[in-house]
């Protein structure tokens, strides 16, 4: 495996190095060797698109909120039979769509951060993911992501390490070491009728020599296989009852129970959700469609890996929250400060985490955002050294080192 | 590449102006050009002429992709039997992009077509009787043209008004003491991050909501006469001064404000880079080397954002001449297949669900930013297994809506014409290894299982 790890590093400018330094660097060493975590498991889900903060945990208790958004607000709790708000602590309601998750947060499975994300983040769709992939914010360019970063740091270099669920491999993934990218792994295997052995094997041979990230992934494409056939249970069906929606976000997330369950070594797994989140206009709609999605899936995650939950933290994590103010077309537009998700075991849940900084004029980020008061990547290393038990630090997010931890893991 | 003798050299480049200006080589086509001269074939290539009537036979069977967004509604209220022949836009729309890219001899075109559609990118799932309309009329006429011709097409355009809610945008008003929100800011950012200037240009928040306000109006009708064309209602529109990233324009500008907005930005040097950033990451390299990014500018700002000129000027390159291998995209690759293999596409449908599942399902990229020019953003284990299969699929004829013709050539000389004819450089030693191994046992000829794992091989991957 060291050959296909050093190729990805190697190959000429289709990713640029600039990874060396990190790598050489005999901390790092240090903190592989003793990782000592056992199979502990992040689930990192991105709502791409900009997925409204305000609507996922909304701040009901503050009169700002209905000022600012006259026709978008949601309901006060019981006050709307199930179109209100679902109350978690007095002052902040669950979105009425999440009602799926109620469980998990009475549980204490379910935990939120509010006010997340970094105010160098930025507007735009585009650099907004490279930066919350990259843990990077500000900085264009970075050439690794930041799971990537993570699985260099654990032991071991199975090719089923990391895996993502999405339809191309997601920049935190990208770097040095081998990802299993895919939407379906029903799907994923050889299709030559007649000679299947053989086309496996000459396809082999022609991508085993290359030094390039073409020829490793080649090469990984079909060693992969092998792997995945050694475990029947991945076609397992779901337990506990759990019914997963049938979307591409539920077929994700019963494929990553099954991944976990099948015991591959996976530690980091990426889910990539696509929907209506970049909600410019008629919000509330698109909202219920998708946040009831969201909800569902990751509340059937949680019934049908029961107590293997204990070993998984899934962050659910968007690139920017949005405007505080609703917008002329009953939607709102790209901001800054948003909300975080933390579902599993090791969460100390049933909390909101983070510093309201309020939503009153004064208080708002450029005039017209929700501000951070917890770094996004505050969030992030935390996971990483404590459930994942690899040292967080400057050398996980280039250029940062959290002051303190946030708390929400065990 | 061999450089010993001349007549490898020129074929080496002919494959390389195919590989980049077209989707790939067909058989015959690296010789024509060798023959020809590099210079006879660019030309050809800036000058589209009309489709050869073999292609335009099989573009008639499709009659969505000449319909307006409003036909489609009539054709649905009038008569609700034929209606089905015309619900299906999308499937049509599809095909007909699979074939004019296999099969077009204004191969440039057709590769700039699919370059603007994704650079003002919507998505067909927004409107979807909006999506034939939108490439036919508003992008296909400007590819080679001028920047600012397209740029005000798109804008004014049904698909993109709905896409980025131009058409929903309004000013925002105080009535009684009360403010009534109406403006949306989606089409003010992305025309100044992805159609323009650029994210790095510099421009702030203020830039956006300003840029915003100088579209409120612009509409297009309703169910009203004439349907669906553009329109400007003075009452939605903000008529108070605005002031957008250097652009000053006084109160009671009225339509103009967006079309002096547009005009100022069609030739602002930040676009003039931007877009040249563009064009040199798809044709030249994933990261556009500064001096010619430099020079594309310069031909962009000297000739008023002439398209067909910034072209030239990247064509003519060293830079261009010399660049290393680039990854293609799913659809680069599967047509270059096709076209490789002499293959022609009845049914574009079995094509496009396949390539949706390499990731890149054409007219459905959701984001705005369209799908990545960088060539490595496609590589991952699941695309490169999903390309395999369709290498084996298609060398094996099961790819359903796909034909090509079946070889009689023993698999040496399948790899040789190959060689010579596709790749213009000689096979890796790994893929000649592998070649060799390839047996004729089973149901699979040894000459098909070649083909099948040159298309596959880590030489065809790359363009």
């Amino acid at each position: 495996m060291t050959t296909t790890r050093r190729a990805f590093l190697t190959q000429a400018g289709m990713i640029a190095v600039g990874f060396g330094a990190l790598r050489s660097s005999p901390f790092l060493l240090h903190a592989a060797e003793t990782a000592t975590a056992g199979d502990s498991v992040l689930v990192f889900v991105l709502l791409r698109g900009g997925a409204d903060g305000l609507s996922i945990c909304a701040p009901y208790g503050d009169p700002e909120y209905y000022k600012a958004r006259p026709t978008i607000a949601l309901p006060k709790p019981r006050t709307s039979g199930n179109d209100s708000l679902i109350d978690l602590d007095g002052y902040f309601g669950l979105h009425p769509a999440l009602r799926p998750l109620e469980p998990a947060w009475r549980a204490g499975k379910l935990a939120i951060v509010q006010a997340a994300g970094s105010r160098k983040m930025s507007r735009s769709h585009f650099d907004a993911q490279e930066f919350i992939e990259t843990g990077t914010p500000g900085l264009r360019g970075t050439q690794t992501g930041w799971i990537d970063r993570c699985l260099h740091r654990l032991p071991g270099s199975e090719l089923t390490q990391g895996i993502a669920f999405s339809p191309l491999m997601p920049r935190a993934l990208i770097g040095s070491e081998p990802v299993l990218v895919t939407e379906d792994l029903t799907r994923f295997d050889v299709e030559a009728p007649g000679w299947k052995a053989e086309a496996e094997s000459l396809l082999r041979e022609m991508y085993a020599s290359g030094e390039g990230a073409l020829e490793a992934v080649g090469r990984n494409a079909i060693d992969v296989l092998k792997v995945l056939r050694s475990k029947p249970a991945l076609g397992a069906p779901a337990a506990h009852g759990a019914r997963y929606p049938v979307t591409s976000a539920g077929l994700s997330m019963q494929q990553a129970a099954q991944v976990i369950r099948a015991r591959l070594g996976t530690r980091c797994i990426f889910v990539h959700v696509e929907q209506r989140f970049d909600t410019h206009a008629e919000q509330l709609t698109a909202n219920q469609i998708d946040f009831a999605n969201i909800g569902e899936a990751l509340a059937a995650f949680d019934t049908d890996l029961g107590s293997l939950m204990d070993r998984v933290v899934v962050v659910v994590a968007t690139e920017f929250g949005r405007t505080v103010a609703e917008d002329g077309s009953r939607g709102t537009d790209h901001g800054t400060g948003g909300a975080m998700l933390l579902l599993g075991g090791p969460v100390k849940g049933r909390r909101i985490y983070g510093k309201w900084p309020g939503i009153e004029k004064k208080n708002l980020f450029e005039e017209r955002d929700l501000d951070v008061t917890t770094d996004f990547r505050d969030v992030f290393a935390e996971v990483a050294e404590k459930h994942l038990r690899i040292a967080a630090g400057e050398s996980l997010f280039p250029g940062y080192t959290p002051e303190a931890l946030p708390g929400i893991v065990a | 590449m061999p450089d010993g003798h001349s007549n490898s050299t020129s074929s080496a480049a002919a494959a390389h102006l195919l590989n980049r200006l077209t989707f790939g080589p067909r058989p015959g086509d690296v010789r024509r050009l060798t023959e020809g001269g590099a210079a006879e074939f660019l030309e050809r290539q800036l000058a589209p002429e009309p489709e050869h009537e073999r292609l335009a036979r099989k573009l008639r069977t499709l009659p969505a992709i000449d319909y307006t967004a409003s036909e489609f509604v009539l054709h649905h209220q009038l008569d609700k039997q034929s209606a089905a022949s015309v619900e299906c836009p999308l499937e049509q729309l599809r095909t007909a992009k699979l074939q004019r890219a296999a099969e077009s001899e204004n191969q440039l075109q057709e590769v700039l077509v699919d370059f603007w559609y994704n650079h003002f990118n919507v998505t067909a799932q927004a409107w979807q009787a909006s999506v034939p309309e939108y490439e036919r009329e508003t992008i296909r006429p400007h590819v080679l043209g001028r920047f600012r011709d397209l740029l005000i097409a798109v804008a004014r355009s049904p698909a993109m008004m709905f896409s980025l809610d131009t058409y929903i945008s309004t000013a925002n008003r105080v009535v009684g003491g009360k403010v009534v929100l109406g403006l949306n800011e989606n089409y003010g950012r992305e025309l100044l991050e992805l159609h323009t200037v650029g994210v790095s240009a510099g421009y702030t928040q203020h830039d956006v909501t300003e840029a915003a306000r100088c579209f409120t109006g612009w509409d297009f009708g309703g169910w009203h006469a004439p349907l669906y064309a553009f329109r400007f209602s003075r009452e939605q529109h903000d008529s108070d001064a605005k002031k957008i990233f250097g652009l000053a324009l006084p109160a009671g500008g009225g339509e103009d404000d967006g079309q002096a907005l547009l005009d100022y930005l069609a030739v602002h040097p930040a676009t003039a880079r931007f877009i040249s950033w563009r064009l040199v990451q798809r044709f030249v390299a994933d990261d556009p080397p500064p001096s010619l990014v430099e020079r594309c500018a310069a031909t962009f700002s000297a000739t008023g954002g002439e398209i067909r000129s910034v072209m030239r000027t990247l064509i003519e390159s060293d830079e261009f001449r010399t660049a290393s291998p680039k990854l293609k995209s799913p659809l680069e690759f599967a047509v270059s297949a096709i076209r490789a293999a002499d293959g022609e596409i009845v049914e574009g449908k079995p094509l496009a669900d396949a390539l949706g599942r390499m990731g890149m399902p054409l007219y459905d990229c959701k984001p705005p930013t369209g799908y990545s020019n960088r060539g490595s953003d496609w590589l991952n284990v699941s695309g490169q297994l999903h390309r395999f299969n369709f290498a084996v699929a298609l060398s094996t004829g099961t790819f359903r809506g796909v034909t090509v013709a079946s070889s009689k050539s023993s698999p040496a000389a399948v790899a040789q014409q190959f060689a010579d004819n596709i790749l213009g450089a000689p096979l890796s030693a790994s893929t000649v290894a592998a070649l060799a191994r390839a047996s004729s046992k089973g149901n699979v000829a040894a000459q098909t299982k070649a083909l099948a794992l040159l298309i596959a091989s880590p030489e065809f991957q790359v363009r």
